[in-house]
């Protein structure tokens, strides 16, 4: 069962905190009062117009009127109006400015291989309500959006889910070396792991099999001179291999110039495209752009990513390459792991990648459990401890769907 | 502990000639976000267990004023019909994905440049190109140049004797970008020139009693952060940890939970400010900086250490002060974000 909750934030609140003024003239009591019983529309409407006049001369003019027609007001000489002036308004049911409160709705979403644990947003109605309030100036409690400036869809009524930590966890896996997440934009599905800004131009290409045939062409073939990698380049691509601990951190001499064997080939072939110059020639900077914490030309960062995003370009690499492909088997340690049926099994036909959702915390009191901030899939925003038996997120989709994804079991 | 850092940050502004600068203590869900004023710096001095709330507390207070307000329904609209033109055309396939990834970017750009810095050309988003033409003109050209793309949007002339102003003159190359062009215009007019308030949030621990800490070391680093941080980009946030050799001896680093959650917010450069270099070996120092790191989260060597000279300090056990800008969220410092990236 889902849990609601309702903002005391509506648009109009928003646009302007500060517009309520103290009302104590009687002559406005009067004619509020009148408006309420007014028996007829065109009576209805003539104290509306008295009323609106006579709060309109303290007005803190904050904006436009939006319906002066109603008023019977010409459209090129629209009155500012107040917050406290829209709140008087006989107009008020009908504009478009004056939202009901808005309403968010809260459903729990579970991994299906979670242990069979579930979260019933019900059973931490007060936890929950925890993400939403907040102090105003005057220090009243009110419930505001949290996800204000993190999601497009922030201050609209809609659909959040509550999902345990170990849920996410679980259905997002990502490379163990991915750890500095700040900068990753998205989560690729199909090969499970974080992508990052360049990733996503690579992808671009990768993703149109026309351009994937005339790679392997160009792999298999005996058109392309092969170069020599260039003392920087050659840096980065060590560097990398640590840093992914590539072959299980075995390096022995043969499995290097194996490695930089087939990189020099496949930075050729991929030299040869213009496509991937444009991404080249741009300044990647590290952990910002792409993964890893060095860049080298650029050229080696593509061609690394490229194997990663699509790993059947490395068996098509080692096919053609036999003398390397020996020493390189086990070069992806970790990729099988990462993909072991999970990914594939839960492949999704809908969409390739997501971004990284808005996240809010619920951690248990006393609980200090390992939870990662930056996740694959989600950036934890804010963090509320709360009586709770394991931590949980509160995560806006944005405007995707997550019942889209497979693998998810919905409370 | 919050108060006193206050009161000392007061002491040091009320000495500081520039910028009115108000200095505010918040806690948890206390930020009042409708207290926005326009040229103003502000500081808000925040418990470290906040740090982990630094992304929302930095974009709620930074995206909540009205002006902003009616900026983001512009930009939201250029974005949505951008997306809808560049579908049309062909030049992107999800546009969902483009929609989340460009609103990313322009909250990175607002954070750093205000609102403002969305709409100048060479940010990333929108690039401009000029051609000299003999004896006519500048020929000028408005891109879009976000995520590999590099499409024309619109063009100019401007005359030998004249000068450009803002975007204005520029002519949508097409009907279909007319409207968007229109918007681009009008939007980066209605927020040329204005004045924005310059945030800086303070995340402050003390592993000590405040109290035992020398206030004249307090001084010191308080005066750094102030001179190095406080003021220098439209949004910042900032840590200040307080503490001595024997806090870490007696690893209270790790039972303040400083260990788990709070230092994943920390990013590079980290300094460290000694009191005394005495009584600090190497081992201690290393041990120092290994549990102020996360334990998995390695940004590479960029620490900077320094001692402060004062003979009158003389601390024992010898303290120290720990600042790292936080991540909330926001390059604020990137160069990257301000369109000069670099190669390392």
């Amino acid at each position: 069962m889902s849990v609601k909750i309702m903002l005391s934030e509506n648009r109009l609140e928003t646009i302007n905190f500060k517009s309520k003024r103290p009302v104590d003239d009687e002559y406005i009591g009067d004619l509020f009062n009148q408006l309420m019983w007014a028996s007829t529309s065109l009576e209805y409407k003539k104290i509306s117009k008295q009323l609106r006049n006579t709060l309109l001369d303290n007005t803190n003019s904050d904006f436009d009127c939006q319906h002066p027609e109603w008023f019977d007001e010409p459209i090129d000489e629209v009155p500012k109006v107040d917050t406290t002036i829209c709140d008087f308004c006989g107009y008020r049911e009908s504009c478009e400015k004056s939202l009901e409160n808005l309403t968010i709705e809260i459903q729990g979403l579970s991994f299906i291989k979670n242990h069979g644990y579930t979260i019933q947003p019900q059973d931490h109605i007060g936890a929950l309500q925890n993400c939403f309030r907040a102090k105003n100036e005057s220090s009243e409690t009110i419930m505001i959006d949290p996800f204000l400036g993190f999601s497009q869809l922030s201050n609209k009524s809609r659909t959040l889910y509550l999902v345990p930590y170990s849920s996410v966890k679980q259905r997002f896996p990502d490379q163990r070396s991915n750890v500095i997440l700040q900068s990753a934009i998205g989560y690729d599905l199909k090969t499970a792991q974080s992508i990052w800004p360049v990733d996503l131009r690579i992808l671009q290409l990768l993703m149109d099999n026309k351009l994937i045939a005339k790679l392997k062409k160009a792999i298999r073939g005996n058109d392309i001179i092969y170069q020599n990698l260039t003392q920087l380049d050659l840096r980065c691509l060590k560097k990398i291999n640590t840093q992914r601990g590539w072959n299980h951190g075995r390096k022995s001499h043969d499995y290097m110039s194996a490695l930089e064997s087939i990189f020099s080939r496949l930075v050729s072939v991929i030299k040869s495209f213009k496509e991937f110059e444009n991404i080249a020639i741009t300044p990647h900077k590290p952990y910002i752009d792409h993964p890893f914490e060095s860049t080298g030309s650029g050229w080696v960062v593509i061609a690394v990513r490229m194997l990663e995003l699509e790993p059947q370009l490395f068996d098509y690499l080692c096919k053609h390459n036999a003398d390397n492909a020996l020493f390189l088997d086990e070069m992806f340690n970790d990729r099988f792991e990462r993909m072991g049926g999970l990914s594939i099994e839960l492949d999704t036909d809908v969409r390739r990648f997501i971004p990284r959702f808005p996240a809010i915390l619920l951690q248990p009191l006393v609980e200090n459990s390992e939870v990662k901030l930056e996740q694959p899939s989600c950036r934890i925003i804010k963090m509320h401890r709360v009586p709770i038996s394991e931590p949980c997120l509160l995560i806006d989709s944005l405007n995707f769907e997550l019942s889209e994804l497979k693998g998810w079991y919905f409370a | 502990m919050l108060e006193k850092i206050k009161i000392l940050i007061e002491a040091k502004l009320f000495h500081q000639s520039g910028a009115p600068t108000s200095v505010e203590i918040i806690a948890g869900n206390n930020i009042a976000f409708d207290t926005f004023s326009v040229g103003k710096n502000r500081i808000f001095l925040c418990p470290i267990s906040e740090v982990v709330s630094a992304p929302f507390n930095a974009r709620r207070l930074s995206q909540s004023n009205t002006e902003f307000i009616e900026f983001n329904q512009q930009i939201n609209q250029i974005i949505r019909l951008l997306e809808q033109w560049l579908i049309n055309n062909k030049f992107i396939s999800d546009g969902d994905f483009w929609n989340y990834n460009i609103s990313n970017k322009i909250a990175q750009i607002t954070s750093f440049r205000g609102s403002s810095g969305v709409l100048t050309p060479g940010n990333g988003i929108i690039g401009l190109e000029s051609e000299l033409i003999p004896a006519k003109g500048y020929d000028e050209c408005l891109f879009l140049t976000f995520d590999g793309l590099n499409v024309p949007l619109a063009k100019r002339m401007i005359g030998l004797i004249e000068s450009a102003n803002g975007l204005n003159g520029f002519e949508a190359i097409s009907s279909d970008l007319s409207e968007i062009v229109d918007l681009l215009i009008s939007t980066s007019n209605a927020i040329r020139g204005k004045k924005y308030d310059r945030i800086s949030f303070l995340y402050v621990d003390s592993l000590i009693d405040i109290e035992d800490v020398p206030e004249n070391f307090i001084n010191h680093v308080i005066k750094h952060v102030m001179d190095s941080v406080i003021g220098k980009s439209r949004l910042h946030s900032h840590c200040l940890i307080f503490g001595d050799l024997d806090s870490i001896l007696a690893a209270r680093l790790e039972s303040k939970k400083l260990q788990g959650l709070e230092n994943q917010r920390f990013m590079p450069p980290f300094e460290l400010f000694l009191s005394s270099t005495n009584g600090f070996s190497k081992t201690s120092l290393a041990e120092l900086q290994d549990k102020i790191q996360h334990y998995e989260i390695r940004w590479g060597n960029r620490w900077y250490i320094s001692e402060y000279e004062d003979t009158h300090i003389d601390c024992e056990p010898p303290m120290f002060a720990f600042t790292a800008p936080i991540w909330d969220g926001n390059w604020s410092s990137s160069r990257e974000i301000s369109g000069e990236q670099i190669i390392t």
